[in-house]
């Protein structure tokens, strides 16, 4: 997508966050608020794990991290103000992404992707076992928090497009190819002079804090945390899913992988394992028909259309469809 | 203190036998399968039908489940992987995790969320070894652990498969020039790491229990045995299984049950950090 569509495309979207709250039921509300969720966290898990090429598998850490920040910082003797909270909530989940980055960073790929679910289930694990922390339990938060469906539906709305935005922002500029440089291969990357170690480490703080952020607002809506569910691998499993259904790596795709998968889930309730269970086979049948996701399946479907429609209008000698080679991608040794 | 020795051997002999096919596959083939674990649940939820269905023994159940795995293994290699393996990069890692997922859904679906367990006597039977009472299962465990190491460093040290299973590991496009077919020595191993889990499951079904989602446990578990023996290391992986099963029983015992999890995630990651190589280095290449 070139920059002005793309630009022409967020600005729609943020317009139709705004607007939509004086549209839709309260229900709609409250939904708008799981996709903004659950679009944001899969975006932002695409930073590292498909722009970056680091197949992270501990993301819950960060959204149970921020939930937790959110949870104490309002409950304190002295509360926050809910913004210091939240924004609280995403320097301590960037610190952490960062600081976890750098101390995995040695390790080969898959070493990588394991340590960091190991890193989330350890602190799953310690948090159920810390009074403080309210172990099992969990924490209540304030009911007198100045939040509502609607002002939670715009913050998530405005946190998911600024994820989007960045994104699309960030493949176009040298720090994002630096980025994906490191992604095609890293030792290729050190040579041409960038910092592989450098890019991880930022490309997790920035994919961290967004995640805390999501998890900070998580709390919120939820007026409660709770170990089980803040760290739950649910949430890291959503967000591969939806990434690479939707195109890993791509701008657009994990804002799709979202909308098909949440949808799905949403639709199909009564049925969530058997939901899992198509949604994980779409997953692997993906990555392997067609790895680049769903949104670049809809361009080749359509180029490969239009290079089969003229076969017939040529036969019958009267083609005013478009001929072969104003397709992007020749046919190769094709009549 | 021999109490603590006895169960750290049996926990130990273990996780040899789950992680040793996790260490083939991963020295072998480049590959750290996410799956692996729902190998070990899938078969005891297998065995657990073979056994119901037509009445045997859990042990005759296990000869049953193990071929089984075995083919799936293989079919999966051939049919998915390997073509993802081709390509590099995320994808094999993707897939395994979507295999994994899919797995566990599945497992879900045939079988409810709730643990099991196979019912038998092996499970609740004890006995008394140096004075200290054990349960049957464990001396299994150990004997299993044990027997199977050394079975699979003869396999690959004095077998025409071993030898070119070592080839391809050490240059699959050389050993393919000298007449190895790489991709189905390459299943044949995904499959054994398979079937190596599998047996490793008749005990975790026999003594311990399973729910859908289990196999992310003995995954962590597996690979923390794998990082620290080294990947492919036979010897190493028995090794670093028994450290692990002792430094996981006595953190327990001095800490307290409850923070078993605590101690033996930080554990891992505590591994990845310090040793990202392994304590014992390579061995298989």
């Amino acid at each position: 997508m070139s920059a002005q569509r793309e630009t022409a495309a967020l600005a729609g979207l943020a317009l139709a966050v705004v607007v939509a709250p004086a549209l839709m039921p309260d229900y709609g509300l409250v939904l708008g608020f799981g996709l903004f969720i659950a679009a944001g966290l899969a975006l932002s898990w695409n930073l590292v794990g498909g722009i970056t090429g680091q197949f992270a598998l501990g993301h819950a850490l960060y959204v149970g991290v921020g939930a937790y920040v959110v949870a104490l910082g309002t409950t304190l003797a002295q509360p926050l103000p809910l913004a210091v909270a939240v924004a609280l909530a995403m320097v301590v989940s960037a610190t952490l992404a960062a600081a976890s980055a750098a101390a995995f960073l040695r390790m080969r790929a898959a070493y990588f992707s394991v340590a960091t679910m190991g890193l989330a289930l350890a602190a799953m694990a310690w948090v159920v076992t810390s009074p403080a922390l309210g172990a099992t339990a969990g924490i209540t938060l304030p009911g007198d928090l100045p939040v509502d469906d609607r002002r939670l539906f715009w913050a998530a709305g405005g946190l998911a497009l600024l994820t989007l935005a960045l994104t699309a922002w960030i493949v176009r500029t040298p720090y994002g190819l630096s980025l994906m440089a490191v992604r095609d291969d890293e030792q290729a990357a050190a040579e041409c002079g960038v910092n592989p170690l450098l890019l991880k480490c930022s490309a997790m703080a920035l994919s961290g804090a967004l995640a805390g952020g999501f998890g900070a607002l998580i709390a919120l809506q939820k007026q409660m945390v709770e170990p089980m569910s803040a760290f739950s691998m649910g949430w890291t499993i959503n967000m591969i899913m939806m990434c690479v259904i939707g195109g890993l790596g791509s701008v657009w795709g994990p804002l799709l992988g979202a909308v098909l998968v949440y949808g799905t889930q949403q639709a199909l309730d009564e049925l969530a394992v058997w939901n899992l269970l198509v949604t994980a086979l779409v997953l692997i049948a993906v990555i392997r028909l067609a790895p680049g996701g769903l949104v670049e399946l809809g361009p080749r479907l359509l180029a490969r259309l239009r290079r089969r429609a003229p076969r017939p209008a040529s036969t019958a000698a009267a083609s005013s469809a478009p001929s072969p080679s104003t397709s992007p991608t020749q046919p190769q040794g094709q009549p | 203190m021999l109490a603590l020795l006895l169960d750290a051997l049996a926990t130990g002999g273990l996780y040899a036998t789950v992680a040793l096919g996790l260490s083939l596959v991963a020295g072998v083939m480049r590959l750290l399968n996410l799956a692996q674990g729902e190998f070990l649940v899938g078969s005891v939820y297998l065995m657990l039908l073979v056994g119901k269905t037509l009445h045997v023994d859990p042990l005759a159940a296990v000869l049953v489940a193990l071929p089984v795995v075995g083919l799936v293994a293989y079919g999966v290699q051939r049919g998915l992987l390997q073509a993802l393996m081709d390509h590099g990069g995320e994808a094999p890692l993707v897939a395994t995790f979507g295999l994994s997922i899919a797995a566990q859904a599945l497992f879900q679906v045939g079988f409810g969320p709730a643990a099991v367990t196979i019912p038998s006597d092996y499970g609740v039977t004890g006995t008394t070894v140096l004075g200290h009472p054990m349960r049957v299962v464990s001396l299994l465990a150990l004997g299993l652990g044990l027997g199977l190491t050394v079975l699979t460093h003869a396999l690959l040290t004095h077998t025409t498969y071993g030898r070119a299973l070592r080839a391809a590991a050490e240059d699959p496009m050389a050993a393919q020039s000298l007449g190895v077919d790489v991709r189905h020595v390459f299943a044949l191993c995904f499959a054994l790491g398979a079937v190596l889990t599998a047996a490793g499951a008749a005990v975790v079904g026999l003594g311990f229990s399973v729910e859908p989602a289990s196999g992310l446990l003995w995954l962590l578990r597996a690979v923390a045995v794998v990082v620290i023996g080294g990947m492919g290391s036979v010897w190493g992986t028995l090794a670093a299984a028994v450290l692990l099963g002792l430094v996981e029983e006595a953190g327990a015992a001095l800490a307290g049950p409850e923070y078993r999890d605590v101690i033996m995630f930080g554990l891992l990651v505590l591994i990845l950090v310090v040793r990202p190589t392994g304590l014992f280095g390579k061995a298989l290449r």
